[in-house]
């Protein structure tokens, strides 16, 4: 898990005083109490986290529960600017992306993760009903680790992001 | 340029060689030509002059021997006897000016005809014996030099002795009269010719002058000066009795002319005299002219049917040129507007192409989208670890989109059959307001679970239209529940009618989120705002817009949208009325 200059302070305090409250930490590091809460979750959660990028529910849904099931944290976005912001946010350890989403395409997103250094090394694996080799091309090309198309093996799916996660481990 | 420039001069160089050679061979063609037709108008002349000559001889010869045989026959008879034979001569033979007879004396005792003869002219008193004297002398035929006659002009007299053995009887004297000899056969000669014929005798004395009858009995050779030394010449070779052609340099008053003399003598007994046909150089050009102007004329009318020919070949070429070009233009015309066409319908073809593979591609996504929640849902309810509230909600969402791809299905169907007009509508009178409350019938679940308020605001009586009922049912249902669709929570969805110029109008009202007005016309387009979460989450198919303009226009009727951004759109739609 990647931590930011926040998460890392977060962590000295705690050390130096087990007992302080979110309050205090979230008035010496000028956030609010509700973010030092969600750090504090997040920090505390070890389990790899991954976000799923997709505009249908009843896609999302199942995924997410299979890969709960797989112990996995995972985290959802419904749109391109949502999934941008909750990568920021959540600092992912992988992203599922699909690439029909609305306000901000899936190709856009995953170019826009790949040029941002902070985020570029989290690997992505593009999820679509596009089966054209163009377009699996095109996500290879602006940096996707993998390409999936829909609809899927959900077994084959797994061993996928597992095989990407084994191969960008730290 | 220069390239140019030397290219003219050769061919100038070479056009002035090609005229120097063909004008050098005109000039030495024209030489020959004059010298062979020179050569043939002497020969000509020499041959005219020749027989003028001959026939001359011929006729005084007859003449005298006409008289020569009285004489010798007659030479013993009577002179009373004698005589009466001359009338029968004279009449027989014509041509004699008179014939006399004159006795040993030398004196005329008879003639005939009478009124011409001097009768008692004696010879020996006038002093003009001598013709006489050598006839009886030498008892031979003797030809005096023409002589003026007492009635004018010149004549030839013939003296032929008669002699009765040695007995001198006299003379008969035969006078022929120059002008008869010259009227029959010199002064033809030059009828319609231009030149002129004389005769001398071998003293150079005139006998005919065609030109100048004045001069006729004097002599040339008197008459000409020193510097017509050239016809003088000529003029001794006749008197030597020579025959040829010459030509002198003839010196007139005014101008300076080449004359041809042709000549050829007369020879009558002892006589020799000279005939001469005289004609101008130019007549020869003349001549020559006269063969060219014939040739020319020849030739021009050869070139002009020539010309005529090709002109007209040219023109009837350039009239079919025309006639092809003007066929090759419109020709040309068509095909290029054909080929415009051809280019516009291909086109329209890639557009048809491109819109048919956007569909079949988005088609194939909004299918995959259902199938892929489906196979995952299905996967996951098979894991051995899923819990009870998991499995609810897989098989939820299974149904669900079974539901969903159903629904595209049979609107995918829908559509199809409106675009290839396979739709069947069945026509009925229709009142709209049940219709209208049909509709909100079925959508009023929808709308409350939403917690939108349904408005109905009809006319009292409403005019019925001519439709299909269940068509028209389900464009209004569609454009209600794409009104609650788009419209949140606690919203509110007015549905007016009314008449208008003989139409009946539906309007479907809400105050959703509204469309950008640039897109109010594509809302209309299949799978329109595909993308948009509001979309996926009402569940719709992106078609029932489509659909629902494919029935009213099926109708011909007119259906449109009109929108405030943020406070709400109008689906509103015109069907004629229906009339009997």
């Amino acid at each position: 898990m990647k931590l930011d200059d926040n998460d890392r302070k977060i962590v000295e305090m705690l050390q130096k005083d087990a007992t302080i409250s979110y309050g205090a930490i979230a008035e010496q590091l000028g956030i609010t109490e509700s973010e030092v809460d969600g750090r504090i979750r997040r920090l505390s959660d070890t389990r790899t986290k991954i976000l799923i990028v997709d505009d249908e529910l009843d896609t999302l849904l199942p995924l997410k529960r299979a890969l709960e099931m797989e112990d996995f944290n995972v985290v959802e976005a419904q749109d391109g600017v949502e999934a941008l912001e909750k990568v920021r946010a959540e600092i992912p350890d992988l992203v599922l992306l699909d690439l029909m989403l609305p306000k901000i395409n899936g190709f856009e997103v995953c170019q826009r993760l790949k040029q941002d250094e902070a985020t570029s090394y989290i690997p992505i694996i593009m999820l679509t009903a596009k089966g054209e080799t163009s377009d699996k091309i095109e996500g290879i090309e602006i940096g996707a680790d993998d390409y999936v198309t829909k609809p899927f093996n959900l077994d084959e799916l797994k061993a996928r992001v597992k095989a990407v996660l084994r191969r960008t481990a730290p | 340029m220069k390239i140019n420039r030397d290219n003219r001069v050769v061919i100038l160089v070479i056009c002035i060689i090609l005229i120097c050679i063909v004008a050098s061979l005109g000039f030495k063609t024209h030489g020959e030509v004059e010298e062979i037709v020179q050569e043939q108008f002497n020969e000509q002349q020499l041959l005219l002059a020749r027989q003028a000559a001959l026939g001359i001889a011929g006729f005084a010869d007859e003449r005298v021997t006409s008289i020569e045989i009285l004489a010798r026959d007659r030479s013993s008879d009577e002179i009373t006897n004698l005589t009466p034979c001359f009338k029968t001569i004279y009449e027989e033979t014509s041509g004699f000016y008179s014939i006399e007879f004159i006795d040993t004396n030398g004196v005329v005792v008879y003639g005939y005809p009478e009124y011409l003869a001097p009768i008692g002219y004696d010879l020996y008193a006038e002093n003009r014996s001598s013709a006489f004297d050598s006839a009886r002398d030498l008892r031979k035929t003797k030809i005096s030099s023409p002589t003026p006659l007492f009635g004018g002009g010149l004549g030839s007299f013939i003296w032929v002795p008669v002699y009765e053995g040695e007995n001198f009887r006299g003379v008969i004297l035969g006078i022929i009269q120059m002008s008869t000899i010259t009227e029959r056969f010199l002064a033809p000669i030059m009828q319609n010719r231009t030149g002129y014929v004389y005769m001398i005798d071998s003293k150079g004395l005139s006998l005919y002058d065609g030109a100048r009858s004045e001069v006729i009995g004097e002599n040339y050779i008197k008459m000409l000066g020193e510097n017509q030394s050239g016809w003088r010449d000529i003029i001794e070779k006749q008197m030597n009795g020579s025959e040829g052609t010459a030509v002198y340099l003839k010196e007139g008053d005014e101008s300076k002319s080449e004359q041809i003399v042709a000549f050829a003598p007369v020879r009558w007994r002892n006589k020799i005299w000279s005939v001469a046909i005289s004609v101008p150089v130019s007549e020869v050009d003349n001549l020559i002219r006269s063969v060219y102007a014939k040739q020319m004329i020849f030739l021009g009318t050869v070139i002009a049917i020539i010309l005529c020919g090709s002109l007209g070949l040219i023109v009837m070429f350039s009239r079919w040129n025309k006639t092809l070009e003007a066929e090759v233009q419109s020709k040309t015309g068509d095909m290029i507007r054909m080929n415009k066409e051809l280019v516009l319908a291909n086109e329209r073809l890639k557009e048809l192409d491109k819109l048919k593979s956007d569909f079949v591609s988005m088609v194939s996504h909004e299918l995959k989208t259902p199938l892929t929640a489906m196979r995952t849902s299905a996967q996951v309810l098979g894991l051995a670890d899923a819990g009870k509230e998991t499995k609810r909600e897989m098989l939820d969402i299974i149904l669900r989109n079974i539901d969903r791809q159903t629904n595209l299905v049979n609107d995918l169907l829908d559509l199809s059959r409106i675009e290839s007009g396979r739709m069947e509508l069945k026509f009925e009178r229709l009142s709209l307001d049940s219709l209208i409350a049909d509709s909100i019938e079925s959508v009023k679940q929808a709308a409350s679970v939403e917690g939108i308020k349904l408005d109905v605001e009809l006319p009292e009586s409403l005019a019925s239209v001519k439709g299909d009922r269940e068509k028209l049912t389900q464009v209004v249902i569609n454009l209600l529940n794409n009104a609650i669709k788009f419209t949140p929570r606690s919203g509110e969805i007015i549905i007016k009618a009314r008449e208008l110029n003989g139409q009946v109008e539906v309007k479907v009202s809400d105050t959703g989120i509204g469309i950008p007005t640039e897109d109010l016309d594509s809302v209309f387009n299949k799978f329109y705002q595909v993308d948009s979460t509001l979309t996926r989450e009402a569940g719709g198919t992106g078609l029932g817009l489509a659909i629902c303009k494919g029935i009213i226009e099926a109708h011909r009727g007119r259906i449109w949208a009109e929108s405030e951004l943020g406070k709400g759109s109008t689906f509103i739609f015109r069907l004629e009325k229906w009339s009997d």
